[in-house]
């Protein structure tokens, strides 16, 4: 999202901050094609997804005026939001949401790298594409594919078949090289 | 809101690696709350999360986007009216009735909507439910005590009608379903209404009161056909 975008939803925001349910609306077609990608990749069934995006836009117009334009930009906070919900939906469906049998090991590094290559492909953020690609294949596989999938450590390590402290440490070497990395 | 113990917020190395982890959706819900807490106690980790949001968030246009169904907006739009609460999901009224609410505010627009403030809480030998209905500016214009064992309902008007040449009818949506009549009533007088047993064996799903505005006998297709002015939830004890 460019710059004028940016400004754009912002000032939405604000509307919304002083119950302008007009303006929600258009926030709402602006960015909710893109939370709810991010709700269907982490919960297991479309209706669970409908659910928390609902959730997620009463909680915009309920939490519009804690937006703070000077920490965050607009789409990544909304982004924060529908995450959140959702995966706070996840644990709290608990073992209900393995009904549906697990993704393996493949799928999800077939959809994660599908995923990478169409942040490659795009225009911005390059600076985090580049610090991506300096993280050892498996790490950025591990990180990407816990920020989409939400699932836990001791998930991850169960479908990526290594010891719980093997996939904490490879995580954890990874944020940290790439938090040195973007403030460089 | 919490019920966990006061946690020193941790050094500066674990605090930001927390805040990675958090941000990054790998904890587990215990570890969830306890970040949550943090974040509502300590500024410096909140600002540590912030900062982790904005690093990773752009992950987040490597996704496809995908339309979500129009009825999520109903919902959404039905939540957040002003003056208008009601909260309720897809999984407590059928997607026809949400529809049809937000097209009845709509209609109403210049007229007072309803909020619906839920409590429910045991009085006497037989719980009842208490769901108050009020307007924007926080009047409450009906109560309505519903008494689940005695198969009532019970709506006391609070203030005057405003809907000259139409009366209201009351409805029972069950979860899921479509909305079923109760009947209308007089708006100036305190009537009881008796719920069929089948409605009340639906109630444990989750369900919705509510009131449009018909004309006189009621609506003549048997769902509702004007605005709906309030509405209210109703869950099993």
């Amino acid at each position: 999202m460019n710059d004028i975008s940016r400004e754009h939803l912002a000032s939405r925001l604000r509307a919304v901050a002083a119950r302008d349910q007009s303006a929600l609306r258009e926030v709402y077609e602006l960015t909710s094609a893109k939370l709810f990608a991010v709700c269907l990749r982490i919960l297991a069934t479309r209706e669970e997804a409908e659910d928390v995006l609902q959730e997620v836009y009463v909680n915009v117009w309920n939490r519009a005026a804690s937006f703070d334009p000077a920490r965050s930009s607009p789409i990544t906070w909304l982004v924060a939001i529908a995450r959140n919900k959702a995966i706070d939906r996840l644990r709290a469906l608990g073992p209900r949401a393995s009904h549906t049998p697990l993704p393996d090991d493949d799928s999800i590094a077939d959809g994660t790298m599908d995923a990478l290559a169409r942040l490659e492909h795009g225009e911005e953020h390059r600076r985090l594409r580049a610090c991506l690609g300096e993280l050892e294949p498996r790490t950025r596989l591990a990180i990407v594919g816990a920020f989409f999938g939400g699932a836990t450590y001791d998930a991850l390590a169960q479908r990526g078949n290594v010891p719980l402290s093997t996939m904490k440490s490879w995580i954890r070497r990874g944020l940290i090289a790439l938090r040195g990395c973007l403030e460089r | 809101m919490s019920d966990l113990p006061p946690r020193p917020p941790p050094d500066d190395g674990d605090e930001d690696m927390l805040a990675a982890e958090y941000v990054l959706g790998v904890l587990d819900a215990d570890a969830r709350r306890q970040a949550e807490q943090l974040l509502r106690e300590h500024p410096g980790f909140a600002r540590a999360v912030a900062a982790w949001q904005e690093r990773l968030g752009p992950l987040a246009d490597a996704l496809e986007p995908v339309r979500p169904p129009e009825q999520v907006w109903a919902r959404i739009e039905a939540q957040t009216r002003p003056g208008g609460v009601v909260r309720t999901t897809r999984q407590e009224a059928g997607s026809d009735f949400w529809r049809w609410l937000s097209y009845g505010s709509m209609a109403l627009a210049a007229a007072s909507l309803a909020a619906a403030i839920f409590f429910a809480y045991p009085r006497g030998p037989t719980p009842v439910q208490v769901t108050a209905l009020s307007s924007q500016d926080g009047r409450t214009h009906f109560t309505a005590v519903i008494d689940v064992a005695g198969r009532e309902a019970t709506l006391v008007p609070q203030s005057a009608w405003t809907a000259p040449g139409r009366v209201p009818e009351l409805w029972l949506v069950p979860a899921g379903g479509a909305p079923v009549s109760l009947g209308v009533f007089d708006p100036s007088q305190t009537r009881r209404i008796a719920v069929p047993s089948s409605v009340i064996d639906a109630i444990g799903a989750g369900m919705t009161l509510a009131i449009s505005v018909e004309p006189p006998g009621g609506s003549p297709t048997g769902q509702p056909t004007g605005p709906v002015i309030a509405t209210g939830t109703v869950q099993a004890l």
